[in-house]
């Protein structure tokens, strides 16, 4: 080291020479570097300046009770994107909200202030959508929530600002009151998980199914988080009259227990069955839960594989996208959030910085999706086609047959403890 | 027996039949004695090492995740219940190697939090390799099903998983009680200096120590793994348990596991029968009725 330095104070003349060129080449891969990171992200490149960047931020949950659906509604919604025309303007940034309303919100502020999202696609838990759709509504930004079913955010507290692409617990549960009526028998207990969630959809179904002339035999409720359902498997064979079936919300680890100890404790071996609520009979959750859930019930408004031209496409790009991967609801769901997303830009000539029009073109959306027909309704809740899904094995593999309920929205008014939306509301 | 009812939380018709509270006798029994695999590991390394290992759970759940990779790759539950023990014990034995063994004669707190951190790196590491997707251990064909127990159904993989983890609590006993290392262990559990001028390498006591009760963690891991389901989560509630069971039955007793076990298992499930709304409180309520009357845990050494 201190040889070179030597050296080059003696050759003064070449090492300035050196210098100079050595500033030169600096220069040159400076601005070289500048150029190309302008190209790629930057606002100012040749290309940018006719056709902005696409910035959609995704605050879901990865680590947490959902961390088994959030990855999996991302892949969806970068699959849909990448089939558009949007595909190389399209930038993403993935936030983890851990399922935590105050993290959802920094996280949605981070995307928004930060990241300088155009379009936000919120959460999976009911109390993080509302948290963030709160703090953003007198921001003016948008809001797409594939989950987040909360129907206080097509009630009063609905924004113009936030959508709700899914269900909001109500539409998912009130068509099911008839359909076991129907199906099963007029005798139901009801069972769930003991919190929000789980205590509204036995309340929705007690009652829709007692105004046509329903029984509920017993009902019971296990902490959130319970692993062990002895104790309450005993008491729905203890019940007074034997019911027809068991209806109520178990979602995630409690639903995989539940369903396997139903089984265990030789429940539905005596010919007791059992019926979810919200789609919790999840497909990729089928596997843990094993033969134990064949011949079970849940509600949703998806159904893996069913035919229609939309799911066709879906899936198969899904699989060239994917390979190995199963088809499973969450994907779907994700695709299509893509999907309102290309339909919202193409209304708008694909200028993601028009909030405005991208949130009219959306209030008005309706297309095929690979769910069946939806549209929003005037509450900005999606009115999506309802299906009952009975778990069946084909060939070693988990299956539903779906039997179609009919289209539902989740309606609002002074008689719904959610309320009425300034929106409007769409009629019962 | 009737309950008189008290609030909405308490069903107003329950009564308790006989086959109830079979149901709820045998399932709380079962569900004690894997809970003793898990909590006697964590007092006897509090007790002999002075480390408390916040990781425990971890071990557990690594158990868990790696006796179903091993029966996925397989295809045979009883090789998963024999390797996946392996394997977490050498993983116990590389952190003691490695980072443990560097702070012992230190603050108890400073493990706290080594093995705090452990837990999140290995929560975080099971988030990475297996996924947030819950899984379930597959169980041999002829463990499938139930058995008809005085008039009531039970699972037959529970009846196993009883009838398992109570011959490896006894052979625990055993050891712990008739062996040499049992000896030094349960000289250790009083005096580890002395035992150390007695001429034995503590150290080594205390690696085998480390390894053994990781190893056990994780064969609670894979039993409770085919019982349940496996999420990225199910780490906290086994230390949580853990803690617990060593609060009621008093830290560095291999007894007061044992029955503090039993008493949470057997709690959890009537309580869970007679206040379905208010069965978690119950063992929270069991807690604190032990550090009001008898702080130091039912059986302490102490």
């Amino acid at each position: 080291m201190r040889k070179k330095n030597n050296n080059s104070s003696k050759k003064g003349s070449k090492k300035d020479l050196m210098t100079r060129r050595g500033f030169m080449k600096t220069i040159c891969v400076a601005a070289c570097g500048m150029a190309l990171t302008m190209g790629i992200s930057g606002p100012f490149s040749l290309a940018g300046a006719a056709q902005p960047e696409i910035r959609i931020g995704h605050a879901t949950g990865l680590s947490g009770v959902f961390s088994g659906i959030g990855p999996r509604i991302d892949k969806g919604l970068r699959l849909a994107l990448s089939l558009s025309k949007y595909k190389d303007r399209v930038k993403f940034f993935l936030e983890d909200t851990q399922v935590k309303p105050e993290v959802a919100v920094q996280k949605a502020l981070k995307l928004y202030e930060k990241d300088k999202v155009h379009i936000l696609v919120g959460p999976i838990g009911g109390h993080e959508s509302a948290a963030i759709s709160a703090v953003l509504r007198p921001k003016k930004k948008l809001l797409l929530e594939v989950y987040g079913a909360n129907a206080y955010l097509v009630g009063k507290d609905c924004s113009p600002y936030t959508f709700l692409l899914g269900h909001a617990n109500y539409n998912m549960v009130v068509p099911m009151a008839p359909w076991f009526l129907k199906t099963l028998g007029n005798k139901v207990f009801l069972v769930g998980a003991d919190y929000r969630t789980g205590r509204d959809i036995a309340l929705f179904f007690k009652e829709a199914f007692e105004k046509i002339g329903g029984r509920v035999v017993g009902e019971l409720y296990s902490p959130l988080g319970t692993t062990e359902y002895a104790p309450y498997l005993a008491q729905i064979r203890n019940a007074k009259e034997k019911p027809d079936g068991c209806f109520g919300f178990y979602g995630g680890s409690d639903c995989i227990n539940f369903v396997r100890q139903f089984e265990e404790f030789g429940l539905k071996k005596d010919g007791y069955v059992y019926v979810n609520a919200i789609g919790a009979l999840q497909t990729f959750e089928m596997d843990a839960m094993g033969d134990a859930v064949v011949g079970f019930y849940d509600c949703f408004h998806t159904v893996p594989y069913i035919d229609n031209p939309q799911n066709k496409i879906f899936m198969a790009a899904w699989e060239k996208a994917y390979p190995g991967e199963m088809i499973e609801e969450n994907g779907m769901l994700g695709f299509d959030a893509g999907t309102c997303i290309i339909k919202a830009l193409d209304a708008v000539g694909g200028d993601p910085t028009n909030t405005e029009g991208l949130v009219s073109a959306l209030h008005k959306i309706e297309y095929e999706s690979p769910r069946g027909k939806v549209r929003m309704g005037v509450n900005n809740g999606m009115i999506v086609p309802v299906y009952a899904r009975k778990v069946v094995k084909k060939e070693g593999k988990y299956r539903r047959e779906a039997t179609f309920l009919g289209y539902y929205g989740t309606p609002c008014g002074p008689q719904y403890v959610w309320g009425e939306c300034q929106l409007g509301c769409p009629p019962d | 027996m009737i309950l008189v009812p008290l609030s909405p939380l308490i069903p107003q018709d329950i009564v308790m039949t006989f086959s109830m509270i079979m149901t709820n006798l045998l399932y709380g029994v079962t569900i004690g004695s894997t809970y003793a695999l898990i909590a006697s590991g964590l007092s006897i390394i509090f007790g002999v090492m002075g480390v408390l290992n916040f990781a425990h759970g971890s071990f557990v759940m690594l158990g868990a995740y790696t006796g179903f990779t091993i029966v996925k790759l397989t295809g045979n539950f009883w090789v998963s219940l024999f390797l996946a023990p392996l394997i977490i014990a050498m993983l116990g034995g590389i952190i003691e190697r490695f980072m443990v063994c560097r702070l012992y004669g230190r603050h108890v707190l400073l493990t706290l939090f080594l093995t705090f951190g452990l837990s999140m790196v290995f929560s975080s590491a099971v988030l990475l390799i297996w996924g947030g997707v819950p899984y379930s251990i597959q169980v041999p064909y002829y463990f499938k099903g139930f058995i008809n127990l005085f008039g009531i159904y039970y699972p037959k993989f529970r009846l196993f998983v009883l009838v398992f983890s109570c011959l490896l609590v006894t052979f625990l006993w055993i050891f712990l009680n008739r062996s040499r290392w049992g000896l030094v262990i349960r000289a250790g559990l009083f005096d580890i200096e002395t035992v150390e001028a007695f001429g034995v390498d503590i150290y080594r006591v205390f690696r085998l120590l480390f390894i053994f009760c990781s190893g056990i963690a994780a064969v609670a891991g894979v039993i409770i793994g085919a019982m349940r389901s496996i999420n990225p989560v199910m780490d906290v509630d086994f230390i949580t348990v853990a803690l617990i069971v060593i609060v009621i039955g008093g830290l560095g007793s291999f007894k007061g596991a044992l029955i503090g076990s039993l008493i949470l298992g057997l709690g959890e499930a009537f309580g869970a029968q007679a206040i379905p709304g208010l069965a978690k409180f119950v063992t929270w309520v069991i807690m604190a009725a032990v550090l009001l009357l008898r702080p130091e845990g039912l059986f302490s050494e102490e």
